[in-house]
């Protein structure tokens, strides 16, 4: 992908490590982890070639659903821009709305490690899609039907339930 | 960020059963009910004594008489405290049903407001409209929306309006010219 503001000194793709809560290692390109603002706002205090973020609280099953979220936002990006460019036709955002649809299309227990790693991450799409995905799940249920949902036991000292 | 210590490192044999979304942090859950309507949110609170408050610190706050006569928050059968007045409907009673909503709220900003005035058998007195528009002035809203209030009472809206913020939209901007 060129860079069209100065591609003369484009330098080679960098990348960064980082490293989940379980000490698996993931090479990753440095755009691509600057999709988290945390790690973007630390980045350039670090030395170049020290470029390892420890991830204490995310798990190496869920990091690897992020990356994998982060690379088709990066890449996304630029088919659009591009696309833009070249005044070409594209249907880019709606194909990444579906695929953004269909990736946060999981379970519940993997939806809460996403969410909760996007909020560590400050990732902000991928945290208000994961949160987009909780709410319909309690959009439009009866108490006693999130409640099953969620695994919610009701240990309100008052019944809310009981008749009068 | 810390993290709760709940939540997160589980293995998956034993989180299947947990009750996770009651211990993600009260920000995130709060974060949640902002992309509910207003009577999901509310009926939260009800779920369990950990649910109980969250709705009190919405930063997006939507009220809508039509749906509040119509539906009635209180459709759930509420029978306690701070809730019973959920289920009241008529006149005065949706102006109630906000002002309870706003002194309860925990004082944390305010982005959208919203109220739909829009019964037209029980219009809502200018005072109570006043208030709610300091209200959300006062904890900073970006986005103020007042719909189709009743001019019959003559008076003049606050002018906290004018001096405060920006409107992006207002469906009882006549009124508000006066």
């Amino acid at each position: 992908m060129k860079d069209s503001f100065n591609p003369s000194i484009e330098p080679p793709k960098k990348t960064v490590t980082l490293v989940s809560s379980d000490g698996y290692d993931f090479e990753v390109e440095e755009e691509v982890a600057l999709e988290s603002q945390v790690i973007k706002d630390g980045f350039e205090d670090k030395a170049v070639d020290d470029r390892e973020y420890l991830l204490f609280n995310v798990h190496s099953d869920t990091l690897e659903l992020i990356i994998k979220y982060c690379e088709k936002h990066v890449s996304s990006r630029k088919s659009i821009s591009a696309a833009a460019a070249s005044s070409s036709s594209s249907n880019g955002e709606e194909a990444l709305k579906e695929w953004d649809e269909h990736f946060i299309s999981v379970d519940t227990n993997t939806l809460y490690d996403i969410l909760m790693a996007a909020d560590y991450l400050n990732i902000k799409s991928l945290l208000d899609l994961a949160i987009q995905k909780v709410a319909d799940t309690i959009h439009g249920r009866s108490p006693e039907q999130i409640r099953k949902k969620f695994n919610i036991e009701n240990d309100s000292i008052i019944d809310p339930w009981a008749s009068e | 960020m810390e993290m709760e210590s709940t939540g997160f490192d589980h293995h998956k044999c034993i989180r299947m059963e947990m009750d996770r979304i009651s211990n993600l942090p009260e920000p995130i859950r709060s974060h949640i009910l902002d992309f509910l309507p207003m009577e999901d949110a509310f009926r939260t609170s009800i779920l369990s004594r950990q649910w109980r408050y969250v709705c009190f610190s919405l930063s997006n706050l939507t009220f809508d008489q039509h749906s509040f006569m119509q539906k009635n928050y209180g459709d759930f059968d509420l029978n306690f405290d701070q809730f019973s007045f959920m289920q009241k409907k008529n006149s005065g009673e949706y102006a109630d049903f906000v002002n309870r909503i706003l002194s309860h709220h925990d004082g944390s900003a305010i982005i959208n407001f919203e109220v739909n005035n829009n019964d037209y058998i029980y219009p809502v007195f200018v005072p109570d409209v006043n208030a709610w528009i300091s209200y959300a002035v006062n904890h900073n809203v970006q986005k103020l929306r007042i719909h189709g209030v009743s001019t019959k009472y003559g008076a003049e809206l606050s002018g906290d309006l004018f001096t405060c913020i920006s409107l992006t939209s207002a469906g009882g901007i006549e009124w508000l010219k006066k």
